[in-house]
């Protein structure tokens, strides 16, 4: 089976591997090969492909077992013995993710606007009927920042530099990124500089909409007049923009609320 | 049968034999309440305590506790208790004199303890040891070495000298000294370092890496180029950084100079001989 992302290509689910066959998932710049043995699974990861490449294949079985390359890493899962089921899954990421404009963004007094955040996918591989986890990974491993009032205080972040699109037509769907919208509505009467936004994106969902896109839940920031709180919303929906979507991943923290308050320099700054 | 039977009834009531039976009932019952009390006041002081100081509050509540009871339990045998207290304290100045410098750690480790300048875990660098903090007890702390050595330091030493938390806060900078030659262009190199950083993954894209011009050296431009990781990646990112700077450096055939000399030969003496050697 080989198919690309443009031919409506899921590159998870659930698949098949019979003992010694192996699988290739190759996802943009980086590929995951699975190779099932009598007592053992073993992910060889490479990420040594072309960064702007946007397609995504799925070799099951692999008919040919190339060597490793000097960037690859193997991986090895001891098992009395192996099942034949293995599931697929994408993931957001586990800690979250920054984002920050390329260029300075303002969002004017008493108007909301919805823009469109690429964030980084994990690889998720799980097998057996009690789906095992064998890795949890990023596709592409993301910068580490820091987002706070100060070194020595806040919480270690991903890297976004890719600062969202604000019109859909403009966005450019990678297998290894999901999409989030992000609904910014400035309440006071002032104008507010986005210089960073922290998106909590352990706390969302993820969804596949029907044209195999995956999105995650809208989120709303709430700016006001008073500099010392927003409030960030989530709703437990995929987006309207993802149209008849359904869930593939749930969240990895589960929100207590779906409206977090912070103060406003631990969401944007 | 009856004598015997008497001797025991007149044996048990005897006044110093109840005293006696009296005094260890009180001395049994009053160790294990005050042992019971204080895990009690420690469990219930847990949130806002940490481990060392539970483990201090729990001993110093069991040690008082401790003191009451066996004080009853003298006091039950018979001892008049200001005798005692004044013998008590003859002893403590005696033991004082004699204990200077274990009294000036516990006191040292008291101070450790309210000010909590490390936790348990934390990597800290004392004169020239650094290590894990393994324990902190009343009086010492013990670390253990990256060499897996364990080190004892005495908390008054601890106290007067200069600790260096090295993971207090969760992100910490590498400072990379680098020279390059003279003839390399600065803004280029700049750009080559901050690639650099920015191609590796655990160096923090904020804060943003800082890049120092420091000077003119003696055989180099001297930089000094900082960037921030997780604490945890420490010593990871400190030895992937440089290497990737002296791939690209020689990548882009950027020169760090060796140490240079340049020789002059003075008016007085005579110009150095040179010998041309044909190029094999």
């Amino acid at each position: 089976m080989t198919n690309r992302l443009d031919d409506n290509l899921v590159w998870w689910g659930n698949f098949s591997l019979a003992q010694g066959e192996s699988g290739l998932w190759r996802i943009g710049p980086a590929s995951f090969r699975i190779e099932r043995l009598k007592c053992e699974w073993r992910i060889l990861y490479d990420c040594s492909g072309e960064p702007q490449d946007n397609n995504a294949e799925v070799l099951v079985p692999l008919a040919q077992v190339t060597q490793p390359g000097p960037a690859s890493s193997l991986t090895r899962f001891g098992a009395g013995g192996t099942v034949e089921s293995l599931q697929i899954s994408p993931a957001l990421a586990d800690r979250p993710v920054v984002i920050r404009p390329e260029v300075p963004f303002f969002v004017l007094p008493n108007e909301e606007v919805n823009f469109y955040a690429g964030t980084p996918l994990w690889f998720r591989v799980e097998v057996g009927k009690r789906r095992t986890l064998l890795q949890d990974a990023p596709i592409i491993r993301p910068s580490d920042t820091w987002f706070g009032p100060s070194t020595m205080e806040g919480e270690l972040c991903y890297a976004n530099r890719l600062f969202g699109k604000l019109e859909i037509s403009e966005l450019s769907f990678r297998p290894h990124r999901a999409t989030t919208v992000i609904l910014l509505r400035n309440k006071g009467r002032k104008s507010i500089r986005l210089e960073r936004f922290n998106l909590p994106v352990p706390n969302l969902s993820l969804y596949q909409s029907a044209e195999s896109r995956l999105w995650t839940q809208q989120v709303t920031l709430d700016l006001g007049d008073d500099e010392h709180t927003a409030s960030l919303g989530f709703k437990p929906v995929a987006p309207a923009a993802a149209g008849k979507a359904k869930i593939v991943c749930e969240p990895r923290l589960k929100p207590d609320q779906n409206i977090l308050t912070r103060a406003m320099n631990y969401l944007i700054s | 049968m009856t004598h015997t039977y008497d001797w025991i009834v007149n044996f048990f009531t005897h006044e110093r034999i109840l005293s006696l039976i009296r005094s260890g009932v009180i001395l049994a019952a009053g160790l294990l309440l005050a042992r019971l009390l204080a895990g009690s006041i420690a469990r219930m002081l847990s949130r806002y305590t940490s481990q060392p100081q539970q483990v201090l509050l729990r001993k110093i509540v069991f040690y008082l506790l401790a003191a009451v009871v066996v004080a009853s339990s003298l006091r039950e045998l018979g001892f008049q208790l200001s005798v005692l207290l004044g013998a008590a304290g003859v002893l403590t100045v005696a033991l004082g004199f004699a204990a200077q410098t274990s009294a000036s750690n516990i006191i040292s480790g008291l101070f450790l303890l309210a000010d909590r300048p490390f936790q348990i875990g934390d990597v800290i660098q004392v004169g020239e040891t650094t290590g894990v903090v393994n324990s902190i007890e009343l009086i010492s702390v013990k670390l253990r070495t990256f060499q897996n050595a364990l080190v004892r330091i005495p908390n008054e030493e601890l106290i007067k000298s200069q600790v260096i938390n090295l993971t207090s806060y969760p992100i910490r900078r590498i400072d990379i000294e680098v020279g390059v030659a003279y003839k390399e262009n600065i803004s280029r190199v700049r750009e080559l370092l901050l690639e650099v950083a920015d191609r590796n993954p655990l160096c923090l894209e904020e804060p943003a890496p800082l890049f120092i011009f420091k000077g003119y050296g003696e055989s180099s431009l001297d930089l000094l180029f900082c960037v921030w990781c997780a604490k945890d990646n420490f010593l990871q990112l400190m030895n992937s950084i440089q290497e990737e700077i002296k791939l690209a450096f020689d990548k882009h055939n950027i020169e760090i100079p060796f140490p240079q000399r340049t020789l002059n030969v003075g008016a007085a003496t005579e110009p150095f001989a040179v010998r041309l050697v044909e190029k094999s």
